[in-house]
């Protein structure tokens, strides 16, 4: 075991946040960004929209304000919280019309993997019916080394959710912790990770704050630990992120 | 009759408190989801796919509210309720305040809402919403699933409905066959009416067995 993997398995989160860290850029795909609240100013690299133009779905470069419900900007202040070094990419996939909607996820998706962000947020749970692509898609990103976050369903009625229930992925649901540093490994179970989410201050869209609860509000947190690490150490692999959080989860009595 | 005309036949059912079972259980169901997280109000909305837009059918806890809200249009985009429909998740909703101790309030409206999406069959049938006025409260985690496990059954029952609706149509030109599977429709949707007025604490292991038998029925297929 080198050095850097001793102290990425020990170091605790609050030292780790205060080192000299390199940038991470990560991917949040959801209902867009508000890039004009001022916890997010500076943050917002690149914003797109995936939309469905004439018989192809394309993601397009957006504005600021590029946020329909304010889901994503709430998600996005979260990251930029815990993770200082997180260069965040909005990639709107959630929009208003009802249709289409595993279409565009998919798009999105895959123009994050392509764009090779190493963080790759998705507080959202897509239809089982493109099962196949979405997975495909997910392989695609661990084989890159890109870590995909990804929500477990509120209410998991009809399944945990995807992509979080994929093994390439890490998947997040909620538990009694306060974020974001204490969460629980669930061994043995598809979504692996536990998070607290649980009234969760966030930006508002249009500015201000509010309160959220959710698995959405757990994921980013997760995503900002990955960006963390990934800060410190620019070499971990996913597979040795999970392995990470696992140990870390194992060695610190989560408080409620 | 097309699914949307089942789905509209439906609307306007529930929404003139027609006396019919559907109407009946889908309300006392929304009572049910209400009293469950102790809300002040909930309201039954259903998609309508010619105007692409949700719309109020019906509102429980105030006479007021409903005679204000019914018929009116939700835009998917619009809210914590689009926000449903848009993520086919359970949202929570809470005021915006201008700073970040939560003190100086900005928006209007009510202190906390809850909005679960009605799915059938991957298919988005509507959003169940339910709010409260007291000052302070907050839905949580706990609410969420609660108020989610009532829109599951709710979907259930109302997908039935609209399929029985359309197959009752189909029924006067398909004969015995067609009015066959109609009246085992019928018996599922009384059997759920049922469960909702009399055992509500049941209703999220109804939810959990419809989802069993329906991936069986698919793995079945395969």
């Amino acid at each position: 075991m080198t050095v850097s993997m001793t102290e990425a398995l020990e170091l605790p989160w609050e030292e780790l946040a205060k080192k000299a860290l390199a940038p991470v850029d990560v991917a949040i795909l959801d209902s867009g960004i508000d890039a004009t609240h001022p916890v997010l100013s500076g943050r917002i690299v690149e914003a797109y929209a995936v939309e469905t133009v004439g018989e192809r779905v394309v993601a397009l470069p957006s504005g600021t304000d590029n946020d329909h419900f304010g889901h994503g900007t709430a998600v996005a202040s979260i990251i930029a919280g815990v993770a200082p070094n997180a260069r965040l990419y909005d990639v709107r996939v959630l929009g208003s019309d009802n249709t289409g909607r595993e279409e565009v996820l998919n798009a999105g998706l895959e123009h994050a993997v392509d764009k090779g962000w190493q963080v790759l947020n998705l507080s959202l749970a897509a239809s089982y019916r493109l099962r196949g692509e979405l997975q495909a898609l997910c392989e695609r990103a661990y084989y890159r080394g890109q870590t995909v976050v990804a929500a477990r369903r509120n209410v998991p009625i009809g399944g945990e959710g995807l992509p979080a229930e994929f093994s390439s992925c890490i998947g997040v649901g909620l538990g009694p912790f306060a974020p974001p540093f204490h969460f629980a490994f669930r061994t043995g179970l598809p979504i692996e990770l536990a998070a607290g989410g649980e009234g969760v201050t966030a930006a508002a869209r249009g500015g201000g704050w509010t309160t959220v609860t959710g698995t959405s509000f757990a994921t980013p947190a997760v995503s900002g630990l990955c960006a963390l690490l990934l800060g410190a150490y620019p070499d971990l692999q996913p597979y040795e992120i999970k392995a990470i959080l696992r140990f870390r989860a194992a060695r610190a009595a989560p408080p409620a | 009759m097309s699914e949307n005309h089942a789905t509209r036949w439906l609307s306007a059912a529930i929404g003139l408190g027609g006396a019919g079972m559907e109407a009946q259980a889908s309300r006392r169901l929304l009572t049910l989801a209400v009293a469950a997280i102790e809300a002040d109000e909930g309201s039954l909305l259903l998609w309508d796919e010619e105007i692409g837009e949700l719309r109020f059918v019906a509102t429980v806890g105030n006479a007021e509210s409903e005679a204000a809200l019914k018929g009116q249009r939700v835009p998917l985009g619009k809210g914590i309720t689009g926000l449903a429909a848009a993520t086919r998740e359970v949202q929570i909703g809470a005021p915006t305040y201008k700073d970040v101790r939560q003190t100086e309030r900005l928006s209007a409206g009510p202190e906390a809402v809850v909005a679960a999406p009605l799915i059938a069959a991957e298919r988005v049938l509507g959003v169940m919403t339910g709010v409260s006025f007291r000052a302070g409260r907050r839905f949580g985690s706990k609410e969420a699933t609660v108020y989610g496990e009532h829109a599951a059954v709710m979907a259930a029952l109302l997908d039935q409905a609209r399929r029985l609706a359309a197959l009752a149509a189909l029924g006067d030109e398909d004969g015995p066959a067609a009015a066959g599977r109609v009246a085992i429709e019928r018996q599922i949707v009384e059997r759920l009416a049922r469960l909702a007025a009399e055992r509500g604490e049941a209703l999220g292991a109804v939810a959990r067995l419809l989802e069993a038998v329906e991936a069986l029925i698919a793995r079945g297929r395969h």
